[in-house]
């Protein structure tokens, strides 16, 4: 009788592939931020991240009945009631992201705005909030985990968190819409709703009554819309995403991805009732132009804009102020608002250009669809392999109304401008800004007097 | 046996697909971002003004060099020469102003911590890799030829 014999070195196949099974696993399990892992927000006064609460604690999966762990939970997420808003915050972190203070001190832009959206989520009673934070969670020190992370609040306590893949060709937050869709406590049916007597989009004059979605109608919470990252390229085919070279991402695709969260573009109701764009030339007119139909305000920065990015706390104490009913001119004092903190903060902490506008979304875009041709300038083609024509110029950029034709913008155009002129440079000398930045095809001249 | 545990562990490999070559790149970024915070604090740190702006220059010298060098190297795409081309005008333009060339107003002497400031924050909001649109390949080589000028 033939008798196997192993050898030493096979026999030990098993036992080493288990202890890789096993470190596999605690990789997986240690993969998801824990509570507490944010910093605090700078010049915040309470920390960044909440302990879970205690009837409800975060789970990675509910709809999975385990806490990851093989633990049977309740779902923690079933309190809907008064919950009026929803903020949604996408912070991109997966590029480089890192600065420095007037201190030498190291910041991380993506963390420390993952910081203050947990800050609003945990001070805002009434509100539901979704923070996704696309940065990839390494594996095992090399390979890939997640693409990001969902983390979600429901009246100010942690209910959930999620890890989450967006292994697309084309971001156009369809991996975070798909969540948000899946646990919002008020999705999106998706139709416009109807026209009310008084011509005002049910979404702006919300009362407790209509908390319950209705059909036929996008009733509901007011929503908001955060994004937070690097500037959002005009055209596809850029590397955005460090770990995803080849997914593109575009304004346009932006703007489906808003269309992803909150619904169609209706002729006289908005998805969200502001937007705040916290990136650099986040005010273009294409880009304007691009979000104007999802939403009744937009907050971004037409020129560059600081890592240390637009402060949105305001949200928590206005969201707490709770004003019944919710119209259009509450979406603007509370664009003003976060504005004008944004606008002190930055002082505080940046000698470059501070550029900040609030647009009327229905009038800036009637006032740049009056001026296409001032705005919509292609750059010239330039050949393969060849010197880009023109001397460098220090801006890519530059303000419209140095276009002809363009105009002066400002209120004229339903644009709120909040400006202050860098230290150096040649605009330090600059009093007055359109409120939008177009892409500069004719490069100034260094040396020259403008 | 042997056969059969390579293919369980090339399958394990291969199905947790390992990040791209982005950790080169991150860095090398961040090793950059360093270089020009600690070119801002040396500024700051040295009390005569003259040393200042020798400081300041033989760094915007390097790094226009380092661009120049960049730019002008066959293998990058016309879109990374592009995005390298407005980055080598900012510092063409931080040239002009701290030697107050015509159309600048010169740096006084008192300002040029705050200038030091101006150049890492519009760094830091146009980083290279980051701000501005450059491929991962194209990032690596760069900031190589930047880094060693630096120093």
């Amino acid at each position: 009788m033939m008798r196997l014999r192993i050898r030493p070195s096979i026999r030990a196949v098993p036992w080493a592939l288990g202890a890789f099974c096993l470190v596999l696993l605690c990789a997986c399990s240690s993969s998801a931020p824990q509570p507490g892992g944010y910093p605090r927000y700078p010049g915040s006064d309470t920390a960044a991240d909440p302990a879970p609460p205690p009837a409800a604690p975060p789970v990675r999966d509910p709809d999975s009945g385990t806490d990851g762990m093989g633990i049977r939970v309740p779902s923690p997420a079933g309190d809907t009631q008064g919950i009026r808003f929803q903020i949604i915050y996408v912070v991109h972190g997966d590029a480089g992201y890192t600065y420095y203070d007037r201190n030498g001190d190291r910041h991380l832009a993506d963390t420390e705005a993952v910081a203050q959206a947990v800050e609003v989520a945990r001070g805002a009673p009434g509100a539901e909030v979704f923070i996704f934070h696309q940065k990839p969670t390494p594996f095992l020190w090399f390979f890939r985990g997640s693409d990001g992370v969902m983390r979600h609040y429901r009246k100010g306590k942690l209910v959930r968190t999620v890890p989450y893949d967006r292994s697309t060709r084309e971001d156009d937050l369809g991996a975070e819409a798909a969540l948000y869709l899946k646990y919002s406590a008020y999705p999106v049916p998706g139709i416009c709703p109807p026209r009310t007597d008084s011509g005002l989009a049910m979404i702006d004059t919300f009362d407790t009554s209509l908390a319950a979605a209705a059909p036929g109608g996008r009733r509901g919470p007011v929503r908001f819309f955060i994004y937070f990252g690097h500037e959002i390229p005009v055209t596809g085919g850029i590397p955005y995403s460090r770990s995803r070279p080849d997914m593109a991402f575009s304004v346009a695709s932006f703007a489906r991805g808003l269309e992803r969260f909150g619904g169609p573009a209706c002729p006289h109701a908005k998805p969200f009732s502001l937007i705040v764009l916290s990136a650099c030339h986040g005010g273009t007119p294409a880009a304007t132009r691009a979000i104007a139909p999802y939403a009744s305000y937009l907050l971004a920065s037409p020129g560059e804009l600081h890592l240390s990015y637009l402060d949105t706390r305001a949200f928590a104490r206005l969201a707490r102020e709770n004003p019944i009913p919710f119209e259009t001119a509450h979406a603007e004092a509370w664009g003003r608002t976060i504005a004008l903190e944004s606008f002190a903060r930055l002082r505080e902490n940046t000698v470059t250009a501070i550029t900040l506008s609030l647009y009327d979304t229905d009038k800036a875009a009637a006032y740049l669809e009056a001026r296409k041709e001032a705005w919509r300038i292609e750059p010239p083609a330039g050949k393969r392999g060849a010197k880009p024509a023109g001397p460098p110029a220090p801006d890519v950029y530059h303000d419209c109304s140095e276009n002809p034709s363009f105009g002066s913008g400002g209120a004229e155009a339903g644009v709120t401008v909040y400006y202050h002129a860098p230290l150096f440079g040649a605009d330090q000398a600059k009093v007055f800004h359109s409120g939008w930045e177009c892409p500069a095809v004719t490069p100034r001249r260094l040396g020259s007097a403008e | 046996m042997n056969r059969f545990l390579q293919v369980v562990a090339l399958g394990i490999f291969a199905a947790t697909a390992p990040l791209k070559a982005s950790p080169g790149s991150a860095m090398l970024e961040e090793r950059y971002k360093a270089a020009l915070n600690d070119m801002v604090q040396e500024v700051r740190n040295t009390p005569d003004p003259a040393a200042k702006r020798q400081i300041l220059e033989h760094f915007i010298t390097h790094m226009s060099q380092g661009l120049e060098k960049a730019e002008a190297m066959q293998s990058i795409s016309e879109q990374d020469r592009a995005s390298l081309h407005s980055v080598l005008g900012k510092f063409y333009a931080y040239d002009s102003e701290l030697k107050g060339m015509p159309g600048f107003a010169p740096v006084a002497d008192a300002n040029l911590d705050g200038f030091a400031g101006y150049i890492q924050q519009g760094m830091e909001q146009a980083p290279v890799g980051g701000g501005i649109y450059l491929s991962g390949g194209a990032i690596i080589i760069i900031l190589l030829i930047l880094l060693l000028l630096i120093r």
